[in-house]
């Protein structure tokens, strides 16, 4: 069996007194992608931060592509590219200068660099711009340069700190289907995202950390459908009150019931039947105008696992 | 080879980077400059005073005078009449009026008193100095040239240095250890900096290479910058003639600067690891490359200032990089050389001491 590309064993990392990632347990399997996911201060950068040796546990182990973190860092670095938030291009430099420059910190053989180069620069469709500053790219164009940038010595896992944050409809979609070719190549990649549409369209395996602790750990239809099968989005007058609410929580199949403003939204698990004793339900006790039927959101998901409370 | 290659890298990126950000080089160059303009123009103001001189005696004795006068090198002389000599005076265009009279040569042959009148625009001491030493030190060298002379006093002088160095030239010495102190100090700075204002820190981080080989590679971008823009300055200087070291004092000249360059380079390393904004470091680095200007003597002679700054001088390393360049520069003299290079070397390994420590604190915290 192959081992996994990453390992998390009990892993901790105090700071002080404040524990931000708290016993985390989890592998990510060769080949998949995989998103972290959590609200602000969670411990995902943390956790990514140990991964790639830049900050030590304070227990437990780590192991990435087969190397224990602690002894070889400089290894794992090796194997490892990387697309920050914040892209951390040169911007001063061309694009082709700072693919040059990645190219010598990762010691990629200079034979046949410049082919690379423009293979690259072609996949993120900025051959034409190979001589140009990248203070002069739009977000997206800085985006895409980060990502070949990462590619150009061959990492057998990618990191990506948020991949779309801050590009356009059309650069996302195209990052997108980026990413996804790189899971065809068989590389291994590890996404952290706020944006959970994205983590949605990508991800083999979501992890959902909270307070440095896992939360969840599934596919993102298995996450959707932990939470329920079905949304019934009620528009009714007037509002429910409390004592419909709970009636109708008390209902055999439902997950949940929400009244606010003119509408009811409850989530079931159970298919028609237990739909239909809902709406009996609800139309016994108020007037109800409109009806929608839909899948749970990861939106949905996340909140009901991480709670609505701002995180700074 | 690998980590010789990354180095190689960080430092032409580094270096690339600098010739393109316009605000870095004038962050660096801008106050050598200022200071270079402003030793121009106070050279000028103090170096030969303008005086109006109004002539009343066409006589040859008269007219002897006016010509020593007028070689004098306290002087610049503008021949004029007694009215707009007057004017030149009120309206401050000149320091002082000399006016020779019109008995001039018919007392002078009588041996009588010669009174050559002078009024000063006692605007500053300086000034007033000047002409009251200039002015009889001119007639002295009149009354020194006559056959038959009542001033048997003369000056007998022996030099110290081979040959005389003009006041300009004197200043650029250390105005280039300005200049090689600010490019140090302060690119060294902004190069660290920039790495953590902009982000690109966790890039360099996350790959493979060691933060020994980041560092090194800072530090030689930073230095073999300063070296370029010195090799420009002393290529110009010598073109115009300004400062011309003479064979093998080449050597101890090149040393010197290259020590200066290191210590700078290491310090603002150190600086940009410690502030990480490029505000503030060039706010910074300015400031310290200033105070080290003048604390080694940057205006002026260091030994002829006061005691206490004299002895401050002594604690402050670019008194002997000014010490160094000079002696090697203009007096082809090895006098303190050896004492001048072990401090620069151990400022040097101070300074990169102290950069390394800064950086990797700042990296591991990170």
């Amino acid at each position: 069996m192959t081992e996994p590309a990453i390992e998390l064993t009990g892993l901790t990392k105090r700071f002080g007194s404040f524990t931000a990632v708290d016993g985390l347990s989890l592998s990510v399997e060769r080949g998949e992608i995989f998103g972290l996911l959590g609200p602000n201060g969670s411990g995902k950068t943390t956790t990514i931060d140990m991964i790639s040796g830049l900050s030590r546990p304070t227990s437990g182990s780590i192991t990435v592509l087969g190397t224990d973190v602690l002894t070889d860092p400089r290894k794992i670095r090796r194997s490892l590219g990387t697309v920050p938030q914040e892209n951390a291009l040169y911007e001063e430099l061309t694009a082709e200068a700072n693919l040059k420059f990645h190219a010598d910190l990762f010691e990629v053989p200079r034979k046949g660099l410049d082919q690379k180069i423009t293979a690259l620069l072609e996949l993120a469709q900025l051959q034409e711009r190979r001589k140009s500053r990248v203070s002069t790219f739009s977000g997206g164009m800085k985006r895409r340069l980060a990502l070949v940038r990462a590619m150009l010595h061959e990492p057998e896992l990618l990191y990506f700190d948020e991949p779309t944050l801050g590009v356009d409809v059309q650069s996302r979609h195209d990052l997108w289907d980026r990413i996804l070719e790189l899971k065809a190549r068989g590389t291994t990649v590890l996404i952290t995202s706020n944006y959970l549409e994205e983590a949605n369209a990508l991800c083999d395996r979501l992890a959902i950390i909270d307070r440095g602790r896992l939360v969840a750990l599934d596919s993102p239809s298995r996450l959707r459908h932990s939470f329920g099968d079905t949304v019934l989005e009620m528009r009714t007058h007037p509002t429910p009150g409390e004592d419909i609410v709970r009636r109708v929580t008390a209902l055999p199949g439902v997950v949940s019931a929400i009244a606010s403003d003119g509408s009811l939204k409850v989530t079931v698990e159970g298919g028609a039947d237990v739909t239909g004793k809902v709406v009996t339900e609800v139309v016994g006790w108020t007037s109800l105008q409109e009806i929608q039927s839909r899948e749970p959101s990861l939106d949905e998901v996340f909140l009901s696992l991480t709670g609505k409370e701002l995180r700074e | 080879m690998a980590v010789r290659r990354a180095v190689a890298a960080i430092a032409a990126k580094d270096i690339l980077t600098w010739f393109r950000t316009p605000s870095a080089i004038v962050a660096s160059l801008l106050p050598p400059v200022a200071f270079l303009l402003i030793i121009f123009v106070v050279a000028g103001a103090v170096g030969r005073n303008p005086v109006a001189l109004v002539v009343e005696d066409n006589g040859p004795q008269a007219q002897r005078l006016v010509s020593v006068l007028e070689g004098s090198d306290a002087f610049r002389v503008r021949r004029t009449t007694p009215d707009d000599a007057t004017h030149l005076l009120d309206t401050l265009q000149v320091a002082g009026v000399i006016t020779v009279p019109a008995s001039f040569d018919d007392d002078f042959r009588a041996h009588r008193p010669d009174p050559v009148s002078v009024r000063i625009n006692n605007l500053n001491l300086d000034f007033t100095n000047d002409l009251r030493r200039s002015v009889p030190a001119a007639i002295t060298e009149f009354y020194a040239g006559q056959a038959e002379t009542p001033i048997t006093v003369g000056v007998a002088e022996s030099d110290l240095r081979p040959h005389d160095v003009n006041l300009v030239q004197f200043e650029l010495v250390p105005i280039l250890v300005l200049l090689l102190t600010i490019m140090g100090v302060v690119n060294g700075g902004l190069a660290a900096a920039r790495e953590f204002e902009e982000l690109t820190i966790k890039a360099l981080l996350l790959s493979p290479i060691s933060r020994g080989t980041l560092i090194a590679g800072k530090i030689l971008a930073c230095w073999v910058t300063t070296m370029m823009v010195a090799a420009l300055v002393l290529i110009l200087s010598y073109a115009f003639g300004v400062l011309q070291p003479v064979g093998w004092y080449w050597l101890p000249a090149i040393a010197a600067i290259g020590l200066i360059a290191l210590a700078g380079a290491g310090l603002g390393t150190a600086l940009g690891g410690a502030l990480r904004r490029f505000s503030a470091v060039a706010g910074a680095g300015i400031n310290l490359s200033i105070y080290l200007f003048f604390l080694s003597g940057g205006i002026g002679v260091a030994a002829f200032l006061p005691e206490w700054i004299q002895a401050v001088a002594h604690f402050t390393p670019t008194f002997y990089g000014v010490d160094a360049l000079e002696a090697a520069i203009f007096y082809q003299s090895t006098d303190n050389l050896g004492r001048d290079l072990t401090v620069l070397l151990a400022t040097a390994a101070v300074g990169l001491g102290l950069g390394i420590i800064s950086l990797r604190r700042r990296l591991v915290a990170s």
